[in-house]
């Protein structure tokens, strides 16, 4: 019908506002710039280093510092490897609903587990959750005086809803370098990764500010430990401070259960400690028929028994075997008694012996 | 103790499956090759001029990659292509993995370059930084006949349990 089919300009106009209305592909951050080394500065290197690494790797002993080329890797390709890593991981999906940004700032996250031992952030590695009682030590880079905010957040660990987050924390309008400085909107609380959910994210993500933004609305109660009060989402905070701030910096890392955890529940959140199992897809049974053609007779009618019926002939079987008093003897070389056993019986008798020596099937213990 | 025991399916990101070795893998190239079952595929390319390392996810994705041609690399080395710049490079790609998270990864044998000394040296690099060289097998629930006709089959079915708490 005409009032209710569209004309093509009207599907194409349509079509636009979709496109325009997903934030996907679009570069929040600041635009990614390398810096470029010219081809004679990369020849006089080379040079340089034919004569005085000859000596080493004829030795075969040339072991060049990881850390000198990670700190030279920032101006050439890491950006772009931590870019990637993000979009694998899901960062900028779950967070910022596919818009995305390259990183403009090294953001070094480490927390203290002794005197001498830190744990770092990097993207991705795998922290426990023990080693995030503490508030982690942040360093980045900075250039004169500006402003910035540090956010932490867990988009996978909310318990009521998919698309909510977590804040571990949130500091604001921090001046340069120092966190202690800045001001302190949501206080940092301890990793809690749910038991059976497997690996949890937890990012942090650093925003440039422009000037000094007024973070009334995102205030939370000091040491809340209201996870409602916590439930926040990083795309409807960074759209209502967007004219001011841009993304430059992030670092993730991942986290499984522990008892410190456990811990968390107890004492700070004050609830029970929930835990979640794995459910495998169920096994699909079509309905039963009465006569099912070319179906084998035994295996059709027993995936349609009652389990408690199973379970309960395979215990008569194991009882049969069992003496309260004497100690348990394993029959020597079952297999072979079977094979003997199992001569002139019906097929499916055999099928079903054979399964209960093998221990498979319902007699798997 | 004082815990609930709800049982839910848990699809929070597949990269969390994988860790467990639940998620299904891409079976049906079963007779072509390179195979496709894997989470995640290392390849090491040693060429004339450079020698790479590359992680892939089975998706495509290029997850972790070092190449001796990187200047960041480079310009530490005396040779871009010999057997120290594949000591190297095994160190640097290692680091890189574990950053990223990484645990096991697939390598497939069934390449030229396979017992060369080269990718022998990166393959240790990586041994030795604690990533599993080959994967585990798929956890896949074994069938088990019967149904459950008292309690609960599939998902939504029986009641909610009592200890409900509304989380504050």
């Amino acid at each position: 019908m005409p009032e209710l089919a569209r004309t093509f300009e009207q599907r194409l106009a349509d079509m636009k506002l979709t496109e325009q209305s997903k934030a996907n592909n679009v570069n929040i951050g600041f635009p990614l710039t390398n810096t470029a080394i010219t081809q004679s500065q990369k020849r006089a290197v080379i040079r340089k280093n034919k004569q005085e690494l000859l000596a080493l790797v004829q030795d075969g002993e040339l072991m060049i510092d990881l850390d000198e080329v990670d700190a030279a890797s920032w101006d050439t390709n890491k950006r772009e490897h931590l870019h990637r890593l993000a979009v694998h991981y899901g960062v900028f999906r779950d967070l910022f609903g596919g818009a995305f940004f390259y990183p403009q700032v090294d953001l070094e996250v480490s927390y203290d587990i002794s005197e001498e031992d830190e744990v770092p952030v990097f993207h991705g590695n795998l922290i426990e959750p023990s080693q995030t009682s503490r508030v982690p030590n942040v360093h980045y880079e900075v250039d004169g005086d500006s402003l910035w905010t540090l956010l932490m957040t867990a988009p996978d660990s909310h318990l009521q809803d998919n698309n909510a987050e977590y804040l571990h924390w949130l500091v604001a309008n921090i001046p340069g370098n120092d966190i202690s400085k800045g001001e302190q909107l949501c206080d940092y609380l301890q990793v809690f990764p749910v038991k059976g959910t497997g690996f949890h994210r937890y990012v942090f993500i650093l925003f440039k500010q422009e000037q000094q933004i007024d973070f009334r609305d995102d205030r939370l109660s000091p040491n809340t430990c209201s996870l409602k009060e916590r439930t926040f989402n990083t795309f409807n905070f960074y759209e209502r401070h967007q004219d001011h701030m841009t993304p430059a910096g992030f670092c993730f890392f991942q986290s499984e259960h522990d008892e410190s955890v456990r811990d968390v529940f107890w004492n700070k959140l004050d609830m029970k400690e929930p835990s979640f199992e794995f459910v495998f897809p169920v096994p699909y049974h079509p309905i039963q028929k009465k006569f099912p053609h070319k179906k084998p007779f035994n295996l059709y009618l027993d995936r349609y028994r009652d389990i408690k019926d199973i379970n309960e002939e395979v215990l008569q079987e194991k009882l049969k075997t069992v003496h309260p008093f004497k100690p348990s003897t394993d029959p020597k070389y079952p297999l072979y008694r079977l094979q003997l056993e199992n001569r002139g019986l019906p097929s499916w008798l055999k099928k079903k012996r054979r399964n209960a020596t093998h221990k498979v099937m319902q007699w798997e213990d | 103790m004082f815990s609930i025991s709800i049982v839910l399916v848990f699809f929070l990101l597949f990269r969390c499956l994988e860790y467990k070795n639940l998620l299904p893998r891409r079976k049906g190239w079963q007779y072509q090759r390179p195979t496709k079952e894997f989470y995640y595929r290392l390849t090491i390319n040693p060429t004339a001029a450079k020698i790479e390392a590359i992680l892939e996810h089975s998706s495509g994705r290029k997850v972790v990659s070092a190449s001796s041609a990187e200047w960041a690399i480079r310009q530490f080395l005396y040779s871009g292509r010999d057997l120290s710049a594949a000591v190297n490079l095994g160190r640097v790609f290692a680091e890189r993995c574990l950053k990223a998270g990484i645990v096991s990864a697939f390598y497939d044998p069934n390449t030229d370059v396979h017992g060369s000394e080269k990718v022998k040296v990166i393959l240790k690099a990586l041994e030795e930084a604690g990533i599993q060289i080959g994967e585990d097998e798929v956890f896949e629930k074994k069938f088990r006949p019967g149904i459950n006709y008292d309690g609960k089959n599939r998902l939504g079915e029986g009641k909610r349990p009592d200890d409900v708490q509304i989380i504050q």
